[in-house]
């Protein structure tokens, strides 16, 4: 049996996003392999990794892959993977609850958005969040479920939740390994690059539902991110997109690597003044 | 008449097709002199449930926001429910009221 080191990098922030792109493309259609993931220099883990694991997991199975762990040589980092191992190999993934990170993990295969309200409410309790901020945690995070699920053709995505060290954020991470949200726009609207299709649906709310009502979901995004002061990253096909409402930073530009699926990383700002109580909409009551 | 949403669309009460059963089932009971829908402590939290299922009644199913007003009773919505339902109608008001005739003046 041939062997394929897959490398994973030493954290998942923005910058190191194109060793997990690479790593999905380097697993997927390999069949028969031993597979290393070879995490000695991960030493952060977060909710876009612990997606990215398990999804590769899945993945790699899929095609009667064996793998191997080659565990962090950062001890607590070493700690938490051993502690999402044991959940990997389980169908369905059971809820996965570390107790000093409070991480949440579930892979979704339908429209049923339970697991998501359980994770929103364990998640809730945990770090005190008001209940306004859970319902439009709950309100985007079943838009991507929609998204993943009606559009990503594999019909399941991995949804992470959690806080990680001493950040003010808390994650909120969908991915799926469908055929990704540029390669939709793209057959639909010209344009050069899949950074810029990226940049046409969050700027110019493109919808890719022909002769079907709705397609507003980046919009809803947008919106409660910018109310909130919260930051959100999308990572799809060969684009990546950052939006970080509370620096007033925003942009989208072309990954290193092409990445079949979408990954979306939702960050609230748990800093108090961002956290709107009692924020009410001018809209007229009709029921 | 009571619709139980909770029976009618099971475990999916997010989804675009969850929210058509409804619209649906709204249309074929539109003589009923009210149609009330329960959730029974389940939340919807899903802009695009709501604007299958009620929004589209207009646009689709050709219905004026007054006989909506007075048809549609949804007793046990959720207070945060209640409130992304009426922002789901207000922007398709907004859009249709773009249009003429609008589901106003109808």
């Amino acid at each position: 049996m041939s062997e394929l080191y897959v490398h994973f990098p030493k954290q998942a922030t923005a910058v190191y996003i194109d060793n997990f792109l690479k790593a999905v493309r380097d697993v997927r259609g390999i069949s028969n392999t031993k597979m290393v993931f070879d995490l000695r220099n991960t030493s952060e883990l977060s909710s876009i990794f612990v997606c990215f694991i398990c999804g590769l997991v899945d993945l790699a199975r899929e095609f009667n892959n064996k793998i191997e762990f080659l565990m962090p040589a950062h001890r607590k980092t070493a700690d938490t993977l051993r502690a999402i191992k044991k959940i990997v190999p389980q169908v369905g993934r059971p809820p996965l609850m570390l107790a000093e990170k409070m991480c949440q993990l579930r892979k979704i295969t339908s429209h049923n958005s339970q697991p998501i309200e359980d994770i929103i409410t364990l998640i809730g309790h945990h770090l005190k969040l008001s209940p306004s901020l859970q319902e439009d945690i709950q309100l985007l995070l079943n838009e991507l479920l929609t998204n993943a699920i009606d559009h990503g053709g594999r019909e399941e995505c991995y949804v992470c939740a959690g806080k990680w060290g001493k950040s003010n954020f808390v994650h909120f991470t969908v991915l799926d390994f469908g055929v990704g949200i540029p390669a939709k726009i793209r057959s639909m609207f010209k344009f050069d690059h899949d950074s810029s299709a990226i940049q046409g649906l969050l700027q110019q709310g493109l919808t890719t539902r022909v002769g079907r009502e709705g397609g507003n979901g980046y919009k809803f995004i947008q919106e409660v991110m910018r109310r909130t002061n919260g930051r959100f990253y999308v990572y799809s096909g060969d684009a990546k997109a950052a939006y970080k409402y509370d620096r007033g930073e925003y942009g989208s530009k072309k990954a290193r690597r092409p990445f079949g699926g979408t990954c979306v990383d939702l960050a609230f700002n748990l800093t108090p003044r961002n956290i709107p109580e009692n924020y009410e909409d001018h809209i007229e009551e009709i029921f | 008449m009571d619709i139980d949403i909770v029976s009618v669309c099971e475990t999916d009460m997010i989804s675009r097709k969850a929210g058509e059963l409804i619209r649906e089932k709204l249309l074929a009971n539109w003589a009923e002199p009210e149609l009330r829908l329960f959730l029974h402590g389940r939340k919807i939290a899903s802009v695009s449930f709501f604007d299958e299922a009620i929004g589209l009644l207009m646009k689709k199913g050709g219905k004026t926001i007054d006989e909506m007003r007075i048809k549609l009773k949804f007793p046990d919505l959720s207070p945060s429910d209640r409130k992304l339902l009426n922002k789901v109608i207000n922007t398709r008001l907004e859009e249709l009221d773009g249009q003429s005739p609008t589901p106003r003046q109808k």
